[in-house]
């Protein structure tokens, strides 16, 4: 570690996170901090500044210029380069990576243009020769400098909301796959609406595969919390479901070794996630439901909506043995299914206050729209009405996974 | 709404007062008082839940991972709730398995282990 860097640690202690924010709106005179040993100097600097520029404060040490830094919201730091503590360009340094918002105006000496460049180089807006500057000459760097800073940190503002975009975009392709069905006579709707807060991904997950022997094989799962961690935690729970059910895992083997995959993949002790499993035997009349700490699907069959009659158990990764009941289905030739997860019933039944939609508010919303031919409009009609009584965007994750068994050779037969 | 937070001691268990909405937002506030009581030697845990108005899965995270702690010292962590939504929230989540729940605090201060 160079001399000049060792004299930086006898700097106040900084603490990054609560820097004040640099007085943002453009429409404010900007906030000057001057760091020059010389007191003639600085003196004649603040009276360049101050007929326009008024917040304009002066240390003479950069130890003193990172303690005011903590302390005040500065937009500008004119910097003399020839300070008694700290090299100059080390300082520009410091200063730009302790406060990337803050424009540095560095003050170079007469026939020094080569200390200015390099300045510009370690991170300064803009240089001037001492003896060159004049009042509108040093208010006008100051604003040119505050202004590029400012556009700078929204160009890269936008930047990482882009990249958390591709990031979230990647996940959600990961949590929400392609249905892997075959010949199965099964039309099928998913949908996933992300949260208010749409930076945050949540941990809901689905899927659906058909093996080779004709049954279908259904999961939709939550994983507690929000967030990237519980969105590819959600990912990889949904990765070894399938790979579970593909390699041939007897069903009621499957949801067990997923909370295995959970207790070895998570990030923290309290995570858990509730699931739902179905299988349905070839020819999706029948099969078998395996409920963890999940809502009941909601079943329509002869013009009626009730939750699935499945026993439930323990959400995953809360019990060593989670021991999670198998309930036998009958569901008949002519049936649709709705599987959710809980943010689409944790909503408000009623703009934005009172009491939550519920289980018993979702069966009545779907009673009414159950009717509707067209899969995709009646998931989307029913999404749209859970978010109309919620009053807004529902405050979590839902994932939606719409069955209806396809009858067409059997819908002329008596059952 | 924003989450409240009270404790009292009764003989060798303390009882959280806990009201409002325990959600994604207000789960860390009830998670560190839980991480305080357990690190301050407190096994014996009564979470009193009638004036929680809304729990969501963060919220159900922390009593799970509060639970798993005082269990690490043969502790306890009993809920008092009898709000019936909320009871439903427990009963998906099939955490009415895993969480002795009691009608009232005196009853879960008499409850033996």
């Amino acid at each position: 570690m160079s001399a000049s860097a060792a004299a930086g640690r006898d700097a106040p202690a900084i603490a990054v996170g609560g820097r004040p924010a640099p007085a943002t709106s453009a429409r404010l005179s900007p906030r000057v901090l001057i760091v020059e040993d010389d007191d003639t100097n600085a003196t004649l600097a603040a009276d360049y500044l101050t007929p326009a520029i008024p917040g304009v404060s002066r240390v003479a040490t950069f130890e003193d210029a990172t303690r005011v830094l903590a302390e005040i919201p500065i937009d500008c730091v004119i910097l003399d380069l020839s300070l008694p503590d700290l090299d100059g360009f080390e300082a520009v340094r410091r200063i730009h990576e302790f406060a990337p918002d803050v424009a540095v105006v560095v003050l170079t000496d007469d026939g020094d243009e080569q200390g200015g460049m390099a300045a510009m180089a370690a991170g300064a807006q803009d240089y001037l020769v001492r003896t060159e500057i004049d009042s509108p000459l040093l208010i006008r760097a100051v604003r040119y400098a505050t202004e590029r800073k400012r556009t700078e940190a929204s160009l890269r503002a936008l930047q990482t909301a882009q990249a958390r975009q591709r990031e979230n975009a990647r996940l959600q392709r990961g949590l929400l796959p392609v249905p892997l069905l075959g010949r199965a006579p099964l039309s099928v709707v998913t949908r996933y609406r992300p949260r208010r807060a749409l930076s945050q991904l949540g941990g809901d997950f689905f899927d659906l595969v058909e093996t080779d022997d004709g049954r279908v094989w259904l999961l939709i799962g939550d994983v507690s919390g929000h967030g990237p961690d519980e969105a590819a935690l959600g990912v990889c729970l949904r990765v070894g479901w399938r790979t579970l059910v593909l390699a041939g895992l007897a069903p009621q083997r499957v949801l067990p070794a997923v909370q295995e995959l959970l207790l070895r993949e998570r990030h923290a002790d309290e995570v858990f996630a509730s699931a739902c499993m179905i299988v349905f035997d070839p020819g999706l009349c029948d099969g078998q439901a395996y409920l963890a700490g999940h809502p009941a699907p909601l079943v329509v069959r002869d013009r009626r909506v009730e939750p699935l009659p499945a026993e439930g158990g323990v959400a995953l990764g809360i019990l060593d043995d989670p021991d999670i009941p198998e309930t036998r289905i009958n569901l008949g030739p002519t049936w649709a299914m709705l599987c959710f997860t809980d943010g689409l019933i944790e909503g408000y039944a009623d703009g934005g206050e009172g009491p939550r939609l519920g289980e018993a508010g979702l069966v009545d919303i779907l009673s009414r729209h159950h009717a509707v031919s067209e899969p995709a409009i009646l998931v989307d009609t029913l999404l749209d009405e859970v978010t109309d009584r919620n009053g807004g965007p529902l405050a979590d994750d839902v994932a939606v996974l719409y069955l209806r068994r396809r009858d067409d050779e059997s819908s002329t037969s008596p059952e | 709404m924003d989450l409240s937070l009270s404790t009292r001691t009764e003989g060798d268990r303390t009882v959280v007062t806990v009201g409002g909405e325990i959600d994604i937002y207000t789960a860390p506030k009830l998670r560190e008082q839980l991480v305080d009581l357990v690190s301050n030697g407190v096994y014996h845990i009564i979470v009193d839940m009638e004036n929680v108005e809304f729990l969501d899965s963060a919220g159900l995270g922390v009593l799970v991972g509060g639970l798993k702690r005082v269990r690490a010292y043969d502790g306890t962590l009993r809920l008092v709730c009898t709000q019936e939504r909320i009871l439903k929230i427990f009963r998906i989540t099939g955490l009415t398995k895993v969480f002795p729940i009691y009608n009232s605090v005196e009853e879960a201060l008499a409850a033996s282990d």
